[in-house]
């Protein structure tokens, strides 16, 4: 089935609907003709935590266009036809790694950790609606291509089983925070552009729940 | 869950070379002494009981796990999906359905025969795992990494199981830290062209085993 998103200008008015696998083909090679993309979609992205303040990443699956075969973030995908940016992100996490979560506001946080078991659903938060984010991509090539996204950004939290759908993910991870930049310092080619923006950008996020 | 407390205090089956029972031993105080006498005679001279599952998903990919920084043998190499040491009360079978359990979050069922064959066809592989019992290695020699380049080389019984499981996956302790999917030919590759990412077991049985991986993936294919 195709997947089918929203595209907008430059200026951020709508267009139209479009086939997401085409549409992305036809930035690419806009990006390599002249050097930047015109239109853009939205994201979506989303980084889970363990309470003990670990990182939960997934590894890309070798089949996938852009980026294969490296860690990423929890989960992130496109807002499809219709979707606000917590929808995407809720939808992304059951379908890539079948994380059931919902989005709740930063406030209500230690609130609703009393109410929710984090082994049995996920709970996340908006850290920031970046409406001049550039998503970079690798191909599987070397070459890198950008697309201005407006990207929503959410930390979450979850402590529960993961299973992942095989031809987005091959694999997942826990990793605490030290590690993984001991890594992306070592080889940064095994991670993707995006983490390692996330993680600089949010690090200070990036610790144990306080448990009250 | 198992806690460190009762870690310290687990079981395990000690044989001697000829694999006769001599009796349960403490685990920890049990690799102390072993790890002195191969240090001081260059080999260790008893032997554990152990298990080995090589578990694939329902595509026939095979599950690696990776061993976190917590271990202080083959750290942070890929290695079999499970392994674990045969305790007090247990047998084999037992072994690998509680290691699935306490490692990986899931739930196992061991078969044989028809029984696992029927089983892969006939259940959803989301909900448990099903394993077969392949052989019973007598004499294994199971390889220990050390940080420091040293090594050392442990006898063991070793028996052998291979499985089928697509379900939820969870890091119950902290002792994996990744678990990835690989097809039996980019695995047979990488061990040829990275074998410092791998451990020395899966060097030995990924190549042993071939054959009996083939089979289920085939299996699985038809299904």
């Amino acid at each position: 089935m195709s997947e089918q998103v929203k595209v907008f200008s430059k200026n951020r008015s709508f267009l139209k609907i479009v086939d997401k696998s085409d549409h992305h083909k036809k930035m690419m090679q806009e990006f390599f003709k002249k050097g930047k993309v015109s239109t853009h979609h939205r994201h979506s992205k989303i980084l889970f935590l363990t309470s003990q303040g670990k990182l939960i990443l997934q590894k890309r699956s070798k089949w996938k266009g852009d980026n294969p075969g490296v860690w990423d973030k929890t989960v992130g995908g496109h807002l499809f036809r219709n979707e606000t940016f917590d929808f995407c992100a809720v939808r992304e996490s059951a379908e890539e790694l079948q994380i059931p979560s919902t989005v709740i506001l930063k406030k209500d946080l230690s609130q609703a950790l009393k109410l929710v078991d984090l082994d049995v659903m996920g709970l996340m938060f908006l850290l920031k609606l970046d409406k001049k984010d550039i998503s970079e991509r690798k191909l599987p090539s070397g070459k890198t291509w950008k697309e201005p996204s407006p990207t929503a950004f959410y930390l979450g939290y979850y402590d529960g089983p993961i299973r992942f759908e095989t031809k987005e993910a091959s694999g997942f991870r826990i990793s605490t925070l030290s590690e993984i930049k001991k890594e992306i310092k070592e080889n940064p080619k095994a991670f993707t552009i995006d983490l390692i923006k996330i993680i600089k950008r949010w690090e200070k996020f990036i610790k144990p729940l306080k448990l009250k | 869950m198992t806690s460190t407390v009762e870690l310290y205090k687990e079981k395990i089956k000690v044989y001697n070379m000829q694999n006769k029972l001599l009796g349960l031993k403490n685990k920890f105080q049990f690799y102390k002494k072993l790890r002195e006498e191969f240090k001081k005679k260059g080999k260790a001279t008893k032997k554990v009981h152990t298990i080995r599952l090589f578990l694939l998903n329902k595509e026939g990919r095979l599950y690696l796990s990776r061993r976190s920084e917590l271990k202080k043998e083959n750290t942070l190499l890929f290695d079999k999906t499970i392994g674990a040491h045969i305790r007090k009360n247990e047998t084999p079978e037992y072994t690998v359905l509680r290691e699935a359990e306490e490692e990986l979050g899931f739930a196992a069922v061991a078969l044989d025969k028809d029984d696992f064959v029927n089983t892969l066809k006939e259940t959803d592989l989301r909900l448990f795992g099903v394993v077969k019992k392949i052989e019973t290695l007598k004499n294994f020699n199971a390889v220990y990494k050390y940080k420091n380049k040293k090594q050392v080389i442990f006898p063991q019984i070793t028996t052998i199981f291979i499985g089928v499981y697509d379900g939820p996956i969870k890091f119950e302790d902290s002792e994996t830290d990744i678990i990835e999917l690989f097809d039996l030919s980019e695995i047979l590759q990488e061990l040829k062209e990275h074998p410092e990412k791998y451990t020395e077991d899966l060097k030995i049985l990924i190549p042993k085993y071939k054959k009996e991986i083939q089979k289920l993936i085939k299996l699985l294919k038809s299904k």
